[in-house]
């Protein structure tokens, strides 16, 4: 008889959506975390987008810890000297139902966890599974953790351990590690006053901004990010890891460059960093991701690569908790009728195939590669703000050139081949049209 | 008769001017207090004896006390109180659940930076002897007795005899507290005594204030010079009176002690 129905590893939101449905069934299920807290190890840019928490936790807008609802989303091309931005703004977002928010972490992990526990989740903090127990048959039955006499057994295990999950590579469920699937998320948390913040990002009340940058990165290829909390903003980059090994730049630095960027500076200036912190990203989408499922064992959240970069589409914690709800679904069930083979737990696959969460990514397969690519990274934004500048700049006596001729000027200026510029615009249109 | 193993420990919601307000997810114990029962549950191994954590707390602490005790203490007496106390009156409400207690200790530091005196205030409570500050043990041949070493100034140590009942606090390097099986933070097994305030206040020990020295007045330097009157204010050609060394007998000693003390006008 092992000693929970379920163990679920990491009490991040794939972790503790996934207790939650357990529990709610009546299942036991224990729901073992590394950090003192749920919470307390985890980080994000942050935005979070929560409508499948619709399924779980109705009107979940009422009680979220939430910091801001971003009502203004903005795209901004930053070169050296030129910044571009395509700024969105919806009241509608700044009501319930809502769209996105932004959220501590440490706040939101702790909300979710706690939810699990109310519906009779057991949660372990302070504690971390080094390991999977295996059966007669090689099948997963429990995990070893760091605490004295620290092993448990149970039907299903679900690995929601976080990027670089040890218990998916110790099952050899990732074949393909690479560290160009991965990029580095780095953010310095400012402080500043909500008045300040309120004037300079043009928002009121709780509602808030999230601007995803292209450029601005010190030429290694990645983004950069500003996130309205309540009292601070989330500045950051993330970077492509092969280019910042290759370039040899500290994080740091580059985010001091964007913040020094004349675009950026007058947002910042004044204010406190109060928190820096960083974190790897699983970027690659359905390339880099994993077997999902074995014997007893089912892999959600970051652990199984979840994460959805794909330029003005940057999510993550919702595929999470989508993915944690569907494997506390398959496990459910896989108990139930008594087989917990990866045959009986297969619903899962069909659970993350039939929605969002592998609909989205298989559509958006090729965003990350294009996203990321050197002429999406280098000579794009360069050439849209060339073109832009040239379209407002008024040099009489000459006449207003047209936009063809400002165009094909830019893309001989910077050396972009009309080949490869119809390519990635086919690509584009393939993964976002 | 099984003894009895008091431990006393401090939960603090958040760091003292952190500027945050207090979060029950950042509180924590000192590393003096995990010490204390680290070295409470040595003790009763060696005496086959029970250890009984005993602290005054708000309600949010009880997750973070049960987790504690999960490390093997056999019972856990939680005193419910959300406000400040006194620490004459925090040491009166954890004496109550202490009176049959063989040993009681204490951390000697506390996270929010307190006075260090209710391990004293318990020991004068319990009519106990007392030994604060503790870095070392050494095991006695008389079961009752423990040699414990204590820090004194310009890196001396004393080694301070204490036969039960006894209070003691420790200093958190005298030990590390092990670490909590899994099984027992799943399903803690620490009996859970909830117990209230039995009094609002402290009772009285007397009015406290810091020690000065009285000022004396003394008579104006002799010289002729300047130089001269600093030498006969400062003794600097003075032959130099070091250390005196007098073997006594105790109440003759203390009499000795005061007279000096009466005499360098620190009493008055």
């Amino acid at each position: 008889m092992p000693d929970f129905d379920v163990i679920v590893v990491g009490a991040g939101p794939a972790g503790s959506c996934a207790a939650l449905t357990i529990a709610r069934t009546g299942k036991s299920v224990v729901l073992i975390e590394r950090g003192p807290f749920p919470g307390s190890k985890n980080m994000y840019g942050g935005v979070v987008y929560p409508r499948i928490l619709d399924a779980l936790i109705p009107e979940w807008w009422n009680e979220m810890p939430v910091q801001r609802w971003v009502t203004r989303r903005s795209t901004m091309l930053l070169t050296d000297t030129q910044s571009l931005s395509i700024d969105f703004r919806s009241d509608a977002w700044g009501d319930a139902p809502y769209n996105g928010a932004t959220a501590f972490r440490p706040d939101f992990d702790n909300w979710l966890a706690n939810k699990a526990v109310e519906a009779g989740a057991t949660l372990v903090c302070s504690t971390t599974v080094t390991g999977l127990i295996t059966g007669a048959n090689g099948e997963v039955i429990g995990v070893h953790t760091d605490r004295p006499d620290g092993d448990l057994t149970a039907s299903v295990v679900i690995a929601c351990d976080g990027v670089n999950s040890f218990l998916a590579k110790e099952r050899g469920m990732y074949p393909h590690t690479d560290a160009a699937h991965f990029t580095l998320g780095v953010k310095e948390t400012i402080t500043l006053s909500k008045d300040i913040i309120d004037e300079r990002f043009a928002v009121r009340g709780n509602h808030g901004v999230d601007i995803e940058i292209l450029g601005g990165t010190s030429g290694v290829n990645g983004g950069g990010f500003i996130y309205t909390n309540l009292n601070s903003i989330s500045v950051g980059v993330v970077l492509k890891l092969p280019k910042l090994a290759a370039q040899s730049k500290r994080p740091e630095e580059i985010i001091a460059g964007l913040k020094s960027h004349s675009a950026i500076a007058p947002l910042v200036e004044g204010g406190t960093v109060s928190e820096y912190s960083a974190h790897l990203i699983p970027e690659a989408g359905l390339k880099m991701m994993p077997k999902l499922l074995d014997d007893g064992l089912l892999i959600a959240g970051d652990a199984a690569a979840m994460c959805l970069a794909a330029g003005i589409w940057l999510e993550g914690v919702n595929f999470a908790m989508a993915s944690g709800m569907y494997a506390a679904q398959a496990a459910c069930e896989a108990i139930e009728k008594e087989n917990t083979s990866a045959k009986g737990l297969s619903l899962y696959k069909k659970l993350l195939e039939d929605t969002f969460v592998l609909r989205d990514h298989r559509k958006l397969r090729r965003a990350p590669q294009l996203v990321l690519s050197d002429r999406v990274q280098h000579m794009y934004p360069a050439l849209i703000t060339g073109v832009v500048q040239g379209m407002f700049q008024v040099n009489n006596p000459v006449p207003k050139p047209g936009l063809r001729k400002i165009l094909k000027n830019e893309r001989r200026r910077l050396g972009i081949r009309t080949t490869d510029l119809a390519k990635d615009a086919i690509t584009g249109f393939r993964s976002f049209g | 008769m099984t003894p009895v193993i008091g431990v006393c420990v401090k939960w603090i919601g958040s760091q003292p001017n952190s500027g945050h307000e207090a979060d029950a997810r950042f509180a924590q114990f000192s590393a003096s207090d995990q010490a204390a029962l680290e070295t409470a549950l040595q003790r009763a191994e060696q005496l086959s004896g029970r250890v009984r954590v005993v602290s005054v707390a708000p309600a949010a602490a009880r997750t973070h006390l049960v987790a504690l005790c999960a490390s093997g203490a056999h019972e856990l007496v939680h005193i419910a109180a959300e406000g400040q106390s006194s620490s004459a009156h925090v040491a009166h409400e954890l004496a109550q659940h202490l009176q049959e207690c063989a040993s009681v200790w204490c951390g000697d530091y506390s996270l929010d930076r307190g006075s260090g005196s209710v391990p004293a205030f318990l020991a004068s409570t319990l009519g106990a002897q007392q030994a604060l500050g503790i870095v070392g043990i050494t095991s006695s041949e008389v079961s009752n007795t423990l040699d414990l070493l204590r820090r004194l100034d310009a890196g001396r140590r004393e080694i301070v005899r204490v036969v039960e009942p006894f209070v003691v606090s420790v200093e958190g390097s005298l030990a590390t507290l092990r670490r909590a099986s899994l099984a027992s933070t799943l399903r803690p097994t620490a009996t859970l005594v909830d117990a209230s305030l039995v009094s609002q206040s402290a009772p009285s020990f007397g009015e406290f204030s810091p020690f000065r020295p009285r000022p004396r007045t003394i008579a104006a330097p002799v010289g002729e010079t300047a130089l001269d009157r600093i030498k006969s204010a400062t003794s600097a050609n003075s032959p130099q009176k070091h250390s005196e060394i007098v073997t006594l007998a105790p109440e003759a000693a203390a009499q000795f002690i005061v007279e000096r003390l009466t005499e360098w006008g620190y009493l008055s």
